[in-house]
């Protein structure tokens, strides 16, 4: 299935709302760009390799041809000896923002705006991090290459869309860089196991989060009597009736839904929050801090 | 085209039924979801109890409604008529005698029907319902069918029609009609078309009547009715004397007797003619039973049973030779007799009760008190039918020897109680009857018109009328009464008069009339021509609810 073309996902006051709230977002968090040691052009996060970072990492002895500025005059006072000063190279870590545009993330329009409001986060936050972006929009096995400035404008796949067709339930993940943090934005909903997305996310060398958004509907509904149910994505119907054991094992079926991921994420390193739709973007994102898929700002 | 069944229309309601169903189901609400994957499947069931879901409107509506529609057409059932249609008509018409007092409005009514029917259109059958009479006419003649009424001749006693009935659906086939032409109306098979011809009748006459002979000296004897519901005045002739003036009550049952005029061998008794004249006369013979020529052998002649035996037969001749029955104590003699042989030497007494086949000369006896000290010594051969048997021994048994029928005792007067045993007695009585119906001579006697005749032959009756055809070489008296013989070659063997003694069809006072309107011929055609879509009609019906029942497992 291709991607639909791109179309607001909000309108222009929602999405001046969105983004007031990415930014304040922004100030007080971000992306989980300190835990890891990157390999990336100059910019201001330590590397792995040794540079003319500001941040001191080690001592060694003086060669000739060394800098001269570089020596640590304290420790040749103390020890007589010439030693120079060893800094962490400064990199500018890659950032890719990987962004689940089935229907299931854009059904609720609480939903859809809360996830147009981390997108927006995201790249806020890589902003202030000083982090190289790539924005992708994936939809099954589809993948398209986003500019920034489209989502700056809300312009995402698949809003406006026809619910006609039937999507692909599972996303599968382009090719993503070596050494780059991975920030996947996706409501996690399908059945097939998590390692089947979180190996290829934590893959290459790099770092990865996970942000899911959910509803309160999704995880306890409200459901009661004889209903007919339509899978969002792939349009399958089934006739059902729900009382309350019924809504109890589906919530339980839920929690170890999510579970699973949590499990399978700590097992390929890769920081899982989810981030509910009600309330605001910031106090949505607790949840996701207290997870390690982001960070608080310095 | 027409419809067989135009109230299958009422079918067409299934269409409203089914609307309603489809409308009156209320509509299960559609939620779509993200996680309908977390959803249990045992949380997946049909919908129980008077929560309808709303089926789809769509394919499973179209598949009932078309259902409806289709078994509908199949109700109807639709026919189509052939271009060279003909209707079958077979007329079955009542043999009974009763039918006798209304042959003429019988002629008419179906004359009439004859009439009413287009000829090019009909071909005809004629029948009676007497089974043993070959139709009357078959082919498209209507005129000829017509003529071969004055061969329908209603004479016989009362009889079921069943069978007839049943030749005539079988001849008339699933586009023919059956008419029974009859004289009461009431309650008669289904497919069968009743022309009733008959009315209330008032009638008197002979229902039975006999000679006697008792010490030489002859009377005749007669039973007479008044079948009506008035009295009747009657003059009753007494063979050539003068009339005399009789009435009876409505139902009275009257007895007439008489001597036998002297010399004479015949005898008729005969009321004045009404509507019914079959019971009008009363033919009579000086009854004498055929005499039975019986050779005693001198070894037999002894016992004294024999003597009690032989005096218990009527009309024996005590011959020397050429005898028709010899009684003998012989095994080895020839020709028919009655053999009683002596005792078996050494032989011990029979302990095992002795019981009958059903043989027609053992049958209904009493032979639980046979008791037999000595058994006969009987010589047994492959033929041999045992007809009293104790144990493994045969205690009588019937030989055949060249032709002729031997009744051969297994146990001895002397040492039994066999002389003394009624059924001994009369199964040997009914050995020499049958015997006698075999022996040469002739017998006169008063039968009833139609009766089977236990003889070979031919019958001739004495007023030159035709004689009766033996169906399946059955010989029967006369249909209506009068005096015959019975020859076989040149030989009489009987000389008889056969009565009309059938009281039932001589009672015409239930006689009714049904005249139903014959229905057009072309609808009796077009219900024969049924439609050769119809297995394609029933094939479509079968595979739409099939359909629709898989659409509904697979929404399930």
């Amino acid at each position: 299935m291709s991607l639909p073309p791109a179309a607001p996902w909000a309108d222009s006051a929602t999405l001046a709302r969105l983004r007031a709230e990415a930014e304040q977002a922004a100030l007080g968090l971000r992306l989980p760009l300190r835990s890891h040691l990157w390999r990336g052009l100059a910019g201001t996060w330590s590397g792995v390799g040794r540079g003319s970072s500001v941040e001191f990492q080690d001592h060694r002895p003086y060669l000739p041809g060394d800098d001269p500025r570089r020596v640590d005059w304290r420790a040749y006072a103390r020890s007589g000896q010439l030693n120079m000063k060893v800094y962490r190279e400064e990199v500018s870590p890659a950032v890719e923002l990987l962004l689940d545009v089935s229907r299931s993330m854009r059904l609720d329009p609480g939903k859809r705006e809360r996830v147009l409001g981390l997108a927006l986060f995201a790249l806020a936050a890589a902003r202030r991090g000083s982090s190289r972006m790539r924005l992708a929009a994936v939809l099954g096995a589809e993948a398209r290459a986003l500019e920034t400035q489209e989502l700056e404008q809300g312009l995402l796949p698949g809003a406006g869309e026809a619910d006609g067709a039937r999507e692909e339930p599972q996303p599968h993940l382009p090719p993503l860089r070596p050494g780059s943090l991975r920030v996947w934005i996706s409501d996690c909903l399908f059945a097939a196991p998590p390692a089947m997305l979180l190996a290829p996310l934590a893959a290459g060398g790099g770092a990865a989060a996970v942000l899911a958004p959910f509803t309160a509907e999704e995880a306890d509904p409200d459901w009661a009597g004889s209903l007919e149910l339509q899978d969002a994505e792939s349009l399958d119907r089934r006739l059902v009736r729900f009382d309350a054991r019924r809504r109890e094992g589906y919530r339980q079926a839920w929690s170890r839904h999510f579970e699973a991921w949590r499990q399978e994420a700590r097992r390929h390193a890769v920081a899982f929050g989810q981030v509910a739709t009600a309330g605001t973007l910031l106090e949505a994102l607790r949840p996701a801090l207290a997870a390690g898929a982001l960070e608080a700002a310095p | 085209m027409s419809f067989a069944n135009p109230a299958g229309a009422w079918a067409l309601a299934g269409l409203l039924a089914v609307l309603v169903i489809h409308l009156l189901q209320r509509r299960v609400p559609v939620r779509p979801v993200t996680t309908l994957f977390l959803v249990e499947p045992a949380a997946l069931e049909s919908l129980p109890g008077p929560r309808w879901d709303r089926l789809r409107r769509g394919l499973s509506l179209w598949l009932q409604l078309l259902s409806v529609l289709v078994l509908t057409w199949l109700l109807l059932d639709p026919r189509w008529l052939a271009a060279e249609w003909r209707v079958r008509t077979v007329l079955v018409l009542d043999s009974t005698a009763s039918l006798s007092a209304f042959r003429e409005r019988a002629r008419a009514a179906v004359v009439r029907r004859l009439a009413a029917v287009p000829r090019e259109r009909a071909d005809w059958v004629v029948m009676e319902t007497a089974p043993w009479r070959p139709p009357l006419y078959s082919g498209t003649d209507a005129a000829a069918a017509e003529g071969a009424l004055a061969r329908w001749s209603p004479d016989l006693p009362g009889h079921d029609f069943g069978a007839a009935l049943e030749d005539a659906r079988h001849r008339a086939g699933r586009g023919g009609q059956v008419l029974l032409v009859t004289d009461r109306a009431g309650a008669w098979p289904a497919g069968v078309e009743v022309l009733a011809v008959g009315t209330p009748t008032d009638n008197v006459g002979f229902v039975s009547g006999d000679a006697v002979v008792e010490a030489g000296r002859a009377r005749y004897q007669a039973l007479l009715r008044n079948h009506g519901r008035l009295a009747a005045a009657r003059s009753l002739r007494v063979g050539e004397a003068a009339p005399v003036p009789l009435t009876l009550k409505p139902g009275e049952l009257r007895t007439l007797s008489g001597d036998w005029p002297a010399g004479a061998e015949r005898l008729t008794l005969s009321l004045d003619a009404d509507a019914f004249t079959l019971d009008d006369t009363l033919p009579l013979v000086r009854p004498a039973p055929r005499p039975l020529r019986v050779r005693v052998a001198r070894e037999a002649a002894a016992l004294p049973f024999v003597s009690r035996f032989l005096a218990a037969l009527d009309a024996v001749l005590l011959v020397e030779s050429e005898a028709d029955l010899t009684i003998t104590r012989d095994t080895a003699v020839e020709g028919a007799a009655l053999v009683l042989p002596p005792a078996e030497s050494g032989g011990g007494p029979v302990r095992e009760p002795a019981f009958a086949t059903r043989h027609p000369l053992v049958r209904d006896l009493g032979w639980a008190g046979l008791a037999v000290r000595k058994p006969a010594a009987v010589p047994s051969q492959p033929q041999d039918e045992p007809l009293v048997v104790a144990g493994r021994r045969s205690l009588l048994l019937l030989r055949t020897r060249e032709g002729a029928p031997q009744l051969v005792a297994g146990f001895t007067l002397e040492d039994s109680n066999a002389a003394r045993l009624p059924a001994v007695l009369l199964a040997l009585h009914r050995f020499a009857e049958s015997v006698r119906l075999g022996a040469r001579g002739r017998e006169q006697a008063n039968l009833q018109t139609a009766q089977v005749l236990a003889l070979r032959g031919r019958v001739e009756p004495l007023d030159g009328s035709a004689a009766p055809a033996a169906a399946a070489g059955v010989l029967r008296a006369p249909t209506r009464p009068g005096f015959f013989h019975v020859r076989d070659g040149d030989e009489e063997r009987l000389l008889a008069a056969a009565h009309f003694a059938d009281a039932a069809e001589a009672d015409l006072t239930a006689a009714s009339s049904q005249d139903a309107p014959a229905p057009p011929l072309e609808a009796v055609a077009r219900q024969a021509q049924q439609s050769p879509w119809t297995p394609l009609w029933v094939l479509l019906l079968g595979t739409l609810i099939v359909a629709d029942g898989w659409l509904g497992e697979r929404r399930a």
